[in-house]
């Protein structure tokens, strides 16, 4: 009997689905990738920040000015650091083995640890001692066909501490749970068992009352889940909706009634897929599509609604809220098409630099009693867009977010509170040699939602290749920072973060 | 079960394993499978033996099958006087014991499985014969669990 369950699960195909296909996505010929990178470095300081990073690091800061109060506690930010395993590098920026970096503030004291996540593959890979799978955005001879998302998961997108755990964040896969003092990896969050291995989103968004709001989407089955977790940590509700066309999806907002998302119209071709196309290369650009808009019932998921925007791409939401009317507002960063995705970040990886898009922020007002949707863009260059988490849901005036690109190199170099509803932006540039990373909002203790508080992020100093850590009053940026701790070393630059008060 | 069952069973089973021996031909060959690369040491290894496309992966058709302890790694499975022909093998970890593969709900398998040849397949199973090997004389296999 027990046999017979099984052969029945393997006769109806169920055994190593589309993700086999990876296995035959990998025709690359001959990869000059890791020379091209380690020769352009001589000639464009940039490329430092974008260093394989291959060993757990651990020291203390060296501090200027003082830290206050409101921050002592823990910065945690992830990102992808290993970028090369032996001579194979990656060809995507997104690819790389996740390190989760931890910056302990406390009695003017900052103590830095950053460990690599240690997923199913990075030890299958790193006990190798090369690459065995394909990643998100690369092929190459001789990869092993993954047996589920997690064969590809490398945890490198975002972080989120939940009642004691700390989870580390991908799209494609789990969410990988880790000791929130040591950062030892502790395996895969499985939320329920039939969820084990299901995608979980690297931008889920937390309430209020502390419930935790989450998406994922398995392209290849045109599916999204969606999760309510309590604040305890414990699943409260996850349900597997059927989307057609599902797209390239990387975050959501929510409000008090709703869970808001904007497809932009990059979908997934199984035929490119199957015939040897990386994952990230199955994906074609459709603006015929449009930006499909899906507003959901938080409390009915059956209850959805489409509305449609102009074509466009996105990685980031800002916030969205309803006013009286019912009318949702929500804000994200805007490019005209994907090209960030298949060039830009591909491009770095072997030493090389394009913009090709511009990122601006769109306000996009959402009238599910008429059906229509409508958008403007603020012409103000912006990337990782954070707000005062007491006011996820609700009305924001403040984006805070990276802005000021340089013409010769990726990234941003200053760090930018815009208010949206007046177009105002008050920024501290780092300077030219500098690039900004993401910048967090931690409150004042005591103060209301919405009331200055204080900001925090990290910093790369592309002439000392060290990466510093900054605190700057919210509504004066432009004085500086109030404090900085300078590690004695550069950390590969990364993606997302969050702050855990002590 | 009653007690007085037992010898019963034990009969029947006897007499089971000496019609199999009688019915062996004359070319007979061992096959030892090796499997490695279990994710726990929980559960049982479930191993299925088939010996033709028809057959293949149809637990009505399993020319053969048989179940190991997962502590006990690499798990060593020994198939005495099988007729020389050729044959494939698939192997699961099921791990919670709960007697089947997992799959999570967009079905795909949360348990560690392998296939002789260590194939894999494109869109589902690998086939019989990405899978399947001769034996003629005994003959050994290792499958990695996957």
């Amino acid at each position: 009997m027990q046999r017979r369950n099984f052969l029945r699960l393997a006769g109806a195909g169920v055994l190593t689905p589309l993700f086999s296909q990876l296995a035959l996505a990998s025709q690359q010929a001959s990869d000059t990738w890791a020379a091209e990178f380690a020769n352009a470095q001589a000639a464009s300081p940039w490329i430092a920040a974008y260093r394989s990073a291959n060993r757990d690091l651990a020291a203390d800061a060296e501090i200027s000015g003082r830290f206050p109060a409101a921050v002592q506690g823990v910065l945690y930010r992830n990102g992808p650091a290993v970028h090369q395993l032996g001579d194979q590098r990656y060809h995507h920026w997104f690819d790389g083995d996740g390190m989760m970096q931890r910056f302990a503030i406390g009695d003017n004291k900052v103590r830095h640890i950053g460990k690599i996540i240690r997923t199913d593959k990075y030890q299958a890979e790193a006990a190798a001692g090369k690459r065995l799978f394909t990643a998100f955005g690369t092929t190459f001879p001789g990869a092993l066909a993954p047996t589920s998302p997690d064969s590809l998961n490398v945890a490198n997108t975002s972080v989120l501490a939940l009642n004691g755990e700390l989870l580390a964040l991908w799209e494609g896969g789990s969410a990988y749970r880790l000791d929130p003092d040591t950062l030892q990896t502790r395996g895969p969050k499985v939320w329920r068992d039939d969820l084990a291995a299901v995608p979980f989103s690297a931008h889920p968004r937390v309430d209020t009352d502390g419930t935790v709001w989450n998406f994922g989407i398995s392209m290849p089955d045109d599916v999204m889940v969606l999760y309510q977790i309590g604040a305890d940590g414990n699943l409260r509700k996850a349900e597997a909706l059927k989307i057609p066309q599902i797209a390239m999806v990387h975050d959501f907002a929510v409000t008090d009634k709703h869970l808001v998302f904007l497809l932009p119209p990059l979908i997934f071709d199984r035929d490119k897929f199957k015939h040897g196309s990386s994952f990230l290369d199955a994906h074609i650009w459709r603006p015929q599509l449009g930006m499909r808009v899906l507003v959901v019932d938080k409390h009915d998921w059956s209850k959805r609604q489409w509305l449609e925007l102009p074509a466009g791409f996105l990685f980031h939401v800002g916030n969205a809220w309803e006013d009286a009317q019912g009318v949702i507002h929500i804000d994200y960063i805007h490019t005209d098409q994907p090209s960030i995705l298949f060039q830009d970040t591909r491009d770095v990886m072997r030493g090389q630099f394009s913009r090709s898009a511009l990122h601006h922020i769109a306000r996009v007002s959402i009238d599910t009693a008429k059906g229509k949707a409508s958008q403007e863009l603020l012409p103000i260059d912006s990337e990782f867009p954070r707000i005062d988490p007491r006011l996820t849901g609700q009305r924001h005036q403040h984006l805070y977010h990276a802005t000021e690109t340089q013409a010769d190199r990726p990234g941003f170099s200053a760090v930018a509170r815009t208010n949206i509803e007046s177009g105002k932006t008050d920024k501290y540039s780092y300077g030219a040699g500098q690039i900004a990373e993401e910048h967090i909002f931690v409150p004042e203790p005591g103060s209301a939602a919405g009331a200055a508080g204080w900001i925090v992020g990290t910093s790369f100093d592309l002439q000392k290749k060290i990466t510093r850590l900054s605190c700057f009053a919210s509504d004066r940026l432009a004085d500086g920072p109030v404090a900085q701790a300078s590690l004695p070393y550069a950390l590969p630059l990364g993606l997302h973060g969050n702050f855990v008060k002590a | 079960m009653k007690p007085k069952s037992l010898p019963k069973l034990a009969i029947a089973s006897a007499s089971a394993l000496l019609f199999a021996v009688a019915a062996i031909p004359s070319q007979a060959a061992d096959l030892t499978i090796t499997v490695k690369n279990l994710r726990s040491q929980n559960g049982m290894l479930m191993l299925a033996l088939f010996n033709s496309t028809d057959s293949f992966l149809k637990p009505e058709k399993q020319f053969g099958a048989q179940m190991l302890q997962a502590s006990q790694q690499p798990g060593v499975f020994v198939f005495k006087n099988l007729p020389a022909g050729r044959y494939a093998v698939s192997v699961f970890q099921d791990e919670n014991g709960n007697g089947k593969m997992d799959s999570n709900m967009l079905g795909i398998p949360t348990e560690r499985y392998g296939f002789s040849n260590n194939a894999t397949g494109t869109m589902g199973p690998p086939s019989f014969e990405q899978a399947a090997f001769s034996l003629s004389d005994s003959r050994e296999l290792n499958i990695d669990l996957r």
